[in-house]
C-alpha cells in the first residue's frame, strides 16, 4: 500500500482546535506525515483522496458525521488500517461498537501523552522510520 | 355493677311480690277455714240449746228455760249465749267484728222468741296481725339473703368479668390490643372474653404485618431515593468529566512537551511538568469520576455470561500485596478468610481488584489503633435492594451472590454519614488524604455488575462492608480452596 522510502501518514480527526493542534504536533513528533480533519465530512474526503493512510486517529463527537460513523464506512468499503478511537464517553455500548469494528482501539479522554503515542506506535508499520 | 344491680333490683321485687301474694292468699285461706269452724260450732251448739231450752221450756215453764240459757256456761270469753224475744228470722248473721247465729224457739207450735250465740272474731284479726307480721319479717329475712347473696354471685359472675370486658374494650379502641383478657368462666362471658382475644391477637398480626410491609416500603423507597440522588450525582459528574476530557487532554499533552523540549530552559521545563503532574491529578479524579458514572448509567448492564468467572481469592491476594506497605504502616494486619468451596462471579477482575483496593484503604484508613482488618469471602442467598434489577437467573437456578466482605476495627461510620458515603466527593478525610470518590467508585462498578454494596457499622467498634455480586450457577465454577 506504501513504498519503502515514504514517511507513515497519520489521519487525525479532531472538531475541537486545540486538541487537533496538540494531537498533531504529538504524533509529528514520531516523524511521521500527518493530516488533520475538523468534521466528519473532511475526513471522509481525507480517506477518499489518492494518498495513503497508515493509521486513523478520530474522536468521535465531530459535526455533520461522527468518528465512529466514518470508521464503519471505511470498514464496510474495504479499508482495513488501524483506527484509534478518541472519546469522553467511553460507555459498553461504544467499547462493544468498537471491537466489532477490527483492529481498532478505544481511547478514553483525558489520556497521557505518552498513552496514546504508544497506541501509536504499536500500529504503525514495523519498518516504517520513526523518530 | 350496673347490670349486676339492675338484675338483683329486679329479684328482689320478683321475690317480695311472690312472697307477699303468698302470705295475702294464706291469710285469707286461713280466715275462712276459721270462720267455717265458728260456725260449725255455733251450729252444733245452737241445735244442742234449742232442743234443750224447748224441752225445759215444755216441762217446767218460761222462766226455768230462761235460766237454763242464762246458766249456759260459754266455752270461751268470747262467745256469749242470750234470749231474744220476740219473732224473727232464725239463722245466722254477720257483723263485720262478731259472728251471731239464732235459733228460734218453738213450744207448742208457737214461737217463744230465740236463742242468741254471738262470738267475737277478734282472736281471727290478732291471728292474721301476726301472720302478717311474720311474713313479712320471713319475705324480709329472705329478700336481705336473696339480695346478699346474689348480689356477691352477681359481682363474681358478672359484674366483675364485664367490668373487665368493658375495660378491655375501651383499650382496644385506645389502640392497645397487646395482652390476654383471662376470664376463666364457661358462659357467654367467657365466650365473649375468648373472641375478644382471638379478636385482638388477629388485630397484633395485622398490626405486625402492616409494620411489616411500611417499613419495608419505606426501606425501598430511601434505597430508591438514595439511588436516585447517586444517579444525579452520577449524572452531573460525568457531564463534568466529559467537557473537562477535551481540554485537560490539550493542556496535559502541551505540558509534557514545554518539559520534554531540551531547548528551553530549566526552570521552564519543570514548571511546565509541575502543571502536567497537576493535571494528572485531575485527570486520575476524572477517571475515577466516569467509573462511577458508568455504573450508574440507565442501560441493563450486559449478559453476566459474557463476563469470564473471576478468582476471588487471587483478586484478593493481589490487593492485598498491594497495600501490604499502608498496613504495615499503620500497624495493621489483612487477613483473607474464605470458604472452602469459593463461588467465582461472572466479573471483571480488574474493576472488582479496584473495589477492593478502594474497601481496604478505607478499612485501612478507619482504623487508628494496631488491630486487623478481615477480607472474607464467600456466598450467600440475598434479596436485591429495591432499586436495582436483578439480574436474569439462568432456569432453575437460585438467586445467589457472591459475598466479600472487608471488616475492620476502626471507628466506624456515624448514623448520619452513611446515607452519604457513596455519594462523589464525600468524605470524612482530611483535606489531602482523600477524593472521597473511592465508595463511589466501587458503588459505580459493582452496579455495573447487577451487584450491590451492604453496610454495617458501629461507632469505635468498626464497620463492615459487604459487596454483593451475581453468581449464575450455569456460570460457576467450582474452586477447590
Amino acid at each position: 500500500m506504501h513504498k519503502e522510502d515514504r514517511l507513515p501518514r497519520v489521519v487525525i480527526a479532531e472538531d475541537d482546535e486545540d486538541m487537533r493542534d496538540v494531537l498533531c504536533e504529538l504524533v509529528s513528533g514520531l516523524g511521521v506525515e500527518v493530516a488533520s480533519a475538523s468534521s466528519g465530512g473532511d475526513l471522509i474526503l481525507l480517506l477518499t483522496d489518492d494518498s495513503p493512510v497508515d493509521l486513523l486517529i478520530t474522536d468521535v463527537r465531530m459535526p455533520w458525521m461522527t468518528g465512529f460513523q466514518v470508521a464503519l464506512s471505511a470498514r464496510n468499503s474495504g479499508l482495513g488500517i488501524p483506527i484509534i478511537i478518541v472519546t469522553a464517553f467511553p460507555d459498553d455500548a461504544l467499547r462493544a461498537q468498537v471491537d466489532h469494528l477490527g483492529s481498532a482501539v478505544l481511547l478514553a479522554k483525558p489520556f497521557r501523552p505518552e498513552e496514546l503515542l504508544s497506541l501509536v506506535r504499536a500500529r504503525l508499520p514495523a519498518n516504517s522510520a520513526i523518530a | 355493677m350496673r347490670l349486676a344491680r339492675k338484675l338483683i333490683l329486679s329479684m328482689v321485687i320478683g321475690l317480695t311480690v311472690v312472697l307477699a301474694a303468698n302470705s295475702f292468699y294464706r291469710v285469707r285461706r286461713e280466715l275462712a277455714a276459721f270462720d267455717e269452724d265458728m260456725k260449725q260450732d255455733h251450729d252444733v251448739m245452737a241445735q244442742v240449746l234449742e232442743s234443750a231450752v224447748t224441752s225445759v221450756w215444755a216441762t217446767q215453764g218460761r222462766d226455768a228455760a230462761l235460766r237454763l240459757i242464762a246458766n249456759t256456761k260459754s266455752p270461751s270469753k268470747m262467745l256469749h249465749v242470750r234470749w231474744v224475744d220476740g219473732q224473727g228470722a232464725h239463722g245466722e248473721s254477720s257483723s263485720s267484728g262478731v259472728l251471731v247465729t239464732r235459733v228460734a224457739i218453738v213450744v207448742g207450735g208457737s214461737p217463744m222468741g230465740f236463742v242468741e250465740i254471738s262470738e267475737s272474731r277478734d282472736f281471727a284479726r290478732a291471728y292474721v296481725r301476726h301472720t302478717v307480721i311474720r311474713s313479712f319479717a320471713l319475705t324480709l329475712i329472705v329478700v336481705l339473703c336473696v339480695g346478699a347473696l346474689s348480689t356477691v354471685l352477681g359481682i363474681w359472675f358478672v359484674g366483675k368479668p364485664i367490668e373487665k370486658l368493658v375495660e378491655r374494650a375501651a383499650r382496644i379502641g385506645a389502640g392497645d390490643v397487646e395482652g390476654q383478657l383471662v376470664i376463666r368462666q364457661r358462659d357467654e362471658i367467657g365466650e365473649l372474653a375468648a373472641e375478644m382475644n382471638t379478636m385482638c391477637l388477629r388485630l397484633v398480626e395485622t398490626r405486625q404485618a402492616l409494620t411489616a410491609e411500611t417499613e419495608e416500603r419505606l426501606r425501598a423507597q430511601e434505597q430508591v431515593r438514595h439511588a436516585d440522588r447517586l444517579a444525579t450525582v452520577g449524572k452531573l459528574a460525568s457531564g463534568i468529566a466529559h467537557e473537562l476530557g477535551t481540554p485537560l487532554g490539550v493542556a496535559l499533552m502541551r505540558a509534557n512537551m514545554i518539559a520534554s523540549n531540551p531547548t528551553l530552559g530549566r526552570d521552564t521545563r519543570d514548571a511546565a511538568r509541575i502543571i502536567g503532574e497537576q493535571i494528572d491529578r485531575i485527570t486520575h479524579i476524572v477517571r475515577q469520576l466516569l467509573d462511577f458514572a458508568r455504573g450508574r448509567a440507565t442501560s441493563p448492564p450486559g449478559p453476566l455470561a459474557r463476563r469470564n468467572p473471576a478468582d476471588l481469592l487471587a483478586i484478593a491476594e493481589t490487593a492485598v500485596a498491594m497495600l501490604q506497605p499502608l498496613a504495615v504502616k499503620r500497624h495493621l494486619v489483612i487477613d483473607i478468610v474464605a470458604d472452602p468451596v469459593l463461588p467465582k462471579p461472572p466479573a471483571n477482575p480488574e474493576q472488582i481488584e479496584q473495589v477492593l483496593v478502594n474497601l481496604l484503604v478505607n478499612a485501612l484508613h478507619a482504623s487508628e489503633r494496631p488491630g486487623k482488618v478481615t477480607i472474607t469471602l464467600g456466598s450467600a442467598e440475598a434479596k436485591a435492594p429495591a432499586d436495582l434489577t436483578p439480574p436474569v437467573w439462568s432456569e432453575g437456578s437460585e438467586p445467589k451472590y457472591a459475598v466479600i466482605s472487608v471488616t475492620d476495627e476502626g471507628v466506624g461510620i456515624s448514623p448520619e454519614v452513611l446515607p452519604r458515603i457513596f455519594e462523589p466527593f464525600f468524605t470524612t478525610k482530611h483535606v489531602g488524604e482523600g477524593t472521597g470518590l473511592g465508595l463511589s467508585v466501587a458503588y459505580g462498578i459493582v452496579r455495573e455488575h447487577s451487584g450491590w454494596i451492604e453496610v454495617t457499622s458501629e461507632r469505635n467498634r468498626g464497620s463492615c462492608f459487604s459487596v454483593y455480586l451475581p453468581l449464575d450457577s450455569v456460570e460457576i465454577e467450582w474452586g477447590t480452596r
